[in-house]
């Protein structure tokens, strides 16, 4: 009899648990309504049977080890592989670090885990973080949630995956180029970049060490605050983090945006975008100027060179940062490589070479001065600016594996947010063809506790962070 | 900036992959000539912007010369540094001779 009513108990935990928030999962431990234990156990088996396929997680951990204290106590955390850690396998999702096991932890997963937060395994990625789909991945393809068949937006694949399939709480990712908003957009969840040099990149395996940005996903924005308010900070290990205070960022979320200017950057509705995608944007504005925001019209001139500058910039990065792997100390030799690694180190050692530099890198980075003016100037005049995140909806996996440009165009709204250094906050706007759509809200430098007002008042009116997907 | 209309040739492509410590497939040689000279042509759009009086942008901090206190702290283990490696002596990363 006891057993019976503790398997109707867990029956009603593994139903009912992975739709809660971390905030939900607090309470819920306050309360009383699940200890840890059981909660860790739900998160693990549903893993356990959804993993082969999602392909979601490279590593998955039944229970890591614990502290005894910390504001997020007991939340199940995923790591996108990419992280490294103490004795734990870390691949970048390549081949060539396939058996690698770092004798360290990376800045930001020493801090989760003093928070209390439970580590429950490594996810998939494209390798090194290079792609838009998570089809770069060397062990094979995460799947999106809400359709199989389709991609569920890379590089940050299986950690988006994870999140929206209720497989933990909170993933890590990294966003270079779109890396965490086209998957949180992708797979109908919250993603966050923050301003480069908000979170240390300590030990998190670099990929353009100008661009690399370190965020998360969440369900919310209220959780996604809860998790920079550990993660952010000055780090004396990376130098380029900045020392500026870090507010309790859920400290003014419920202010509302009565009377904010929000500025819709025209060059982000305009060529090549899908009308179902720009209808859903657009409601979702007209949804925030009924809250009281002033929705203005702002121009970004020279958004139409910014991918060109990022596919130089990057690469040439890529190309300085992914000389190190020599499988002398450590991982395989470099004819473990994948294409898309090799075409980007190839491409990258092209334009950084003799006779091309001024002509490339130097161009390109001269360019991406303008494109930061661009930003200042349109700073001077709203708040935040609102834009969608990706073009087009989800699409299917294969379909664009053969033309790299074509794949490289799914960050044409992404990238320049990256060049400029600024914050910006994906969020779930929507729904066609069954499948999400993103949008994402830009700020100043420093500006992330304001992106979340904004983000948390509009999800106070709509549910589509709600919606999770059947599996 | 360079126009490349004209396909990128494969001894170029082959060389710089050799800068680069990598050996190109057979289906690389067929396929990145092609694919690397679409990228380029695309990124060339840049061309157009006039950025003779622009100052380049490195990083996006404005933070200038960090520097710390150069005090001696204890660095990781030998035992932990040497955990990957697929052969050592004696403490030593041990590697072929590159002479």
């Amino acid at each position: 009899m006891v057993i019976l009513r503790l398997r109707q108990f867990f029956k009603i935990i593994s139903m009912e648990v992975d739709q809660l928030t971390i905030k939900e999962t607090l309470e819920g431990f306050r309360k009383k309504q699940f200890s840890l234990m059981e909660l860790l156990k739900s998160y693990y088996e549903k893993t356990k049977k959804v993993n082969s396929e999602l392909n979601a997680f490279l590593t998955i951990k039944e229970f890591g080890p614990i502290v005894e204290n910390g504001p997020l106590l007991g939340i199940p955390v995923a790591l996108k592989d990419i992280y490294i850690t103490e004795e734990m396998r870390t691949t970048a999702g390549s081949k060539v670090l396939s058996n690698y096991i770092p004798s360290y932890n990376a800045t930001v997963v020493d801090r989760l885990f003093k928070s209390g937060v439970v580590i429950v395994g490594k996810t998939n990625l494209d390798a090194w973080a290079h792609g838009s789909s998570g089809e770069n991945s060397d062990f094979g393809p995460a799947k999106n949630p809400w359709n199989l068949d389709f991609v569920p937006g890379g590089s940050s694949s299986g950690s988006a995956v994870a999140v929206a399939a209720g497989l933990c709480l909170a993933a890590t990712g990294t966003d270079t180029g779109g890396s965490i908003r086209l998957p949180a957009s992708f797979c109908n969840i919250v993603g966050l970049k923050p301003t480069y040099g908000r979170v240390s990149r300590y030990g998190i395996i670099a990929m353009a060490s100008s661009l690399d940005s370190i965020g998360h996903f969440t369900k919310t924005v209220f959780d996604s605050a809860l998790i920079l308010n550990i993660t952010a900070g000055y780090d004396r290990y990376d130098a380029t983090t900045v020392n500026v205070t870090v507010p309790d960022y859920t400290k003014n979320i419920q202010k509302g945006i009565k009377g904010i200017k929000v500025g819709i950057p025209k060059e982000y509705f305009s060529v090549g975008i899908e009308p179902q995608v720009k209808e859903l944007v657009i409601n979702a504005l007209k949804k925030m100027e009924t809250l009281g925001a002033i929705i203005t019209e702002v121009t970004l001139p020279h958004t139409e060179y910014a991918l060109a500058v990022y596919y130089i910039i990057q690469p040439a990065e890529v190309s300085s940062n992914l000389a190190r792997y020599d499988g002398i100390r450590y991982g395989n030799d470099r004819s473990f490589f994948g294409p898309e690694a090799r075409r980007r180190i190839i491409l990258g050692t092209y334009t950084l070479s003799a006779g091309y530099y001024d002509a490339y890198y130097l161009k390109a980075m001269k360019v991406r001065t303008l494109l930061r003016e661009d930003f200042n100037n349109a700073f001077d005049k709203v708040d935040v600016l609102i834009a969608p995140v990706s073009p087009t909806l989800p699409f299917k996996l294969g379909e664009k594996t053969n033309d790299p440009l074509s794949m490289y165009l799914s960050d044409v709204y992404t990238v320049t947010m990256n060049l400029v250094g600024v914050p910006s906050l994906a969020i779930p706007c929507g729904f066609a063809h069954g499948l999400p759509v993103g949008l994402q809200i830009i700020g100043p430098r420093f500006s992330e506790e304001l992106l979340f007002q904004v983000g948390h008042a509009y999800q106070q009116v709509t549910d589509w962070h709600k919606k999770y997907p059947k599996l | 900036m360079p126009k490349t209309k004209v396909k990128l040739a494969l001894v170029k492509v082959q060389h710089v992959a050799k800068l680069a410590g990598l050996v190109l497939t057979k289906d690389e040689e067929i396929k990145l000539p092609t694919q690397l000279t679409q990228i380029i042509d695309y990124v060339n759009k840049l061309n157009i912007v006039k950025t003779d009086k622009v100052k380049p942008t490195n990083q996006v901090t404005n933070l200038q010369n960090r520097f710390r206190e150069d005090i001696i702290k204890p660095s990781l283990p030998q035992k932990d540094v040497l955990l990957n490696v697929k052969e050592s002596h004696n403490g030593y990363f041990k590697i072929k001779a590159i002479f």
